[in-house]
């Protein structure tokens, strides 16, 4: 496994500055930390947009199917039941229940297989380079290349934006 | 931030011609067919809504101290004043108003136990009354919001910011019931024996919708004339998501209303939607929950599609026709024989008519001040927003 350098910074507008220097200059950046959503962060760490929504979207198809064919099931095939004279296929009565069931699917199938994705289970704890990532301060990890100067690149850029390196 | 919007003369010209087309329309219609009359109901709420969406978009914003749409927020604030339009086509209903509500009719009225007991309420004196209270109603708490605005151009001073968001309260909350109110007064008794209370709110989503197609497009023409160089895609991005919300909203409230109706089975409720499911206004309704509803609501679900000018072009310029087309099943079926819909050059004129005096009034209203909000304490979170 490669090194990686680990920088601090005071504020958002030197981490993104420096985020978007150190990708510039041919480096690669594992992860940001910082107490609170910094806007345009991913964007400059080159993220891939996210394919949960496509989860989702399969996992909402199948809800509706379920919810649909379900109801279809217990009242017009396995149970058929008369009430007020109405068709046993009623598709208007169905579609408030369709919906419902379709949003929990979709709700429960995207988180859980968010965990599964991500590797999330019970007891496990967030990785923090340091606490004051949920405090005041802005860390980046960066991985460092096979060259040996490299890291003092890396130095050269963090401390162009008033930022130190803290640890490995 | 000093832009201002001029109309130039080629725009002048379309806009006077469009207008010139209505209203020989209308003079001609108003001369030799009855049809005439339910069209400029059609007119008149459609116009009004636009110009009623304009300030609830404002006041919304002002209520819940949301600072991305201070830059756009005179292209609303312009809308505003599409309503003097739709209170002069009101009166003209008011004139014509034998022609297309039925419990004018007194003789009929007489004879129908259900109608004499709505009479209180549905009699043309107290009808034309309520015109001036609802028109009154938006006008006076809409007016000094819009004069805080431009105040605050001046002085730039917060007291403005603030004493709109006491005024767009109250704009929400008694705006708002008048706009029901007035839906149930002018629409719905047009078919006096059916009733829904879900109409008023059925009504604002179509009619929110269509004010935020007509934002959309109204902004993308700003920006491209060069108008309104600070507009981003970002900006865009979020009407398109209001757009987005909204389509699934009005389907949210159709079906709501539909389903009620199918579930109870009172005969009372359900010839409302006898006429209009079956036969050619059956046709009609599926176009309604398509243009409304489904192709708006696929073309907006991708995020490239909510940012890019030319899909947001497509999906306004069909919201603005599936409106019309809603109003039309909400309004004709009633006063139309053999139940077959009537579509006709009268029709298109008028809607001609609609789309070029409402752009003339608002813009000509956009003209008379700064385009951008200059004072704004908001201003600046604004310009810098992004998604």
């Amino acid at each position: 496994m490669d090194r990686q350098l680990v920088a601090e910074f005071r504020n958002e507008y030197d981490l993104l500055g420096s985020v978007k220097a150190i990708r510039d200059a041919g480096f690669e950046i594992v992860d940001a930390y910082t107490p609170f959503a910094v806007h345009g962060l991913d964007k400059a760490m080159g993220l891939k947009k996210s394919r949960i929504n496509q989860i989702s979207f399969i996992f909402a198809l199948i809800g509706i199917t379920v919810g649909i064919l379900g109801q279809y099931w217990v009242s017009a095939v396995n149970w058929p039941i008369n009430i007020g004279g109405r068709p046993w296929n009623s598709l208007p009565a169905f579609l408030p229940v369709a919906f419902e069931v379709m949003v929990l699917f979709c709700g429960l199938g995207t988180v859980f297989s968010f965990f599964a994705w991500r590797k999330i289970k019970h007891g496990k704890s967030g990785l923090q380079p340091n606490l004051r990532a949920t405090n005041d301060r802005f860390y980046v990890v960066m991985k460092q290349g096979q060259e040996r100067k490299s890291s003092s690149v890396m130095l050269d850029i963090v401390k162009s934006f008033h930022g130190e390196m803290v640890g490995e | 931030m000093n832009y201002k919007f001029k109309i130039e003369q080629s725009l002048f010209n379309k806009l006077s011609l469009a207008s010139a087309i209505g209203l020989i329309t209308l003079i001609l219609g108003i001369l030799f067919t009855e049809r005439v009359w339910p069209n400029i109901l059609l007119a008149a709420w459609y116009i009004t809504g636009i110009g009623f969406s304009g300030l609830m978009f404002v006041a919304i914003h002002y209520v819940s101290n949301a600072g991305w749409a201070v830059a756009i927020r005179r292209i609303p604030e312009a809308m505003f004043s599409a309503l003097s339009i739709g209170f002069v086509l009101m009166i003209l209903v008011v004139l014509g108003s034998h022609h297309i509500y039925e419990w004018t009719h007194l003789d009929v009225v007489e004879k129908d136990p259900i109608l004499l007991g709505k009479q209180p309420w549905l009699n043309i004196t107290s009808f034309a009354l309520r015109i001036p209270i609802y028109f009154g109603i938006w006008y006076f708490i809409g007016k000094p919001i819009l004069n805080h605005s431009r105040l605050q151009d001046e002085t730039g001073d917060k007291i403005h910011t603030q004493k709109s968001i006491r005024w767009s309260a109250l704009w929400l909350y008694i705006g708002g019931i008048a706009f029901v109110i007035s839906s149930f007064d002018w629409i719905m008794s047009v078919e006096p024996h059916w009733f829904s209370t879900i109409f008023g709110f059925y009504n604002f989503a179509g009619m929110f919708n269509a004010g935020l197609a007509f934002m959309i497009i109204l902004l993308i023409f700003l920006r491209r004339s060069g108008y309104l160089p600070i507009l981003k895609n970002d900006h865009l991005f979020e009407l398109a998501r209001y757009l987005f919300g909204f389509t699934a909203f009005w389907v949210y409230i159709w079906f709501c209303q539909h389903m009620l109706i199918w579930y109870a089975n009172i005969p009372e409720e359900t010839g409302y939607y006898l006429i209009r499911h079956f036969g050619a206004f059956g046709v009609l309704t599926i176009l309604n929950i398509c243009l409304n509803w489904l192709i708006p609501f696929t073309i907006l679900l991708f995020r490239k599609s909510k940012r890019s000018e030319k899909t947001l072009l497509i999906a306004s310029s069909i919201v603005l026709i599936g409106h019309w087309i809603d109003l039309y099943i909400m309004i004709f079926p009633a006063l139309l024989e053999n139940n077959i819909p009537v579509f006709g050059l009268l029709e298109v004129g008028i809607a001609i008519g609609i789309v070029g005096v409402t752009l003339w009034v608002v813009l000509r209203s956009l003209s008379k001040w700064n385009i951008v909000p200059k004072g704004d304490t908001y201003l600046n979170e604004s310009l810098e927003l992004h998604t």
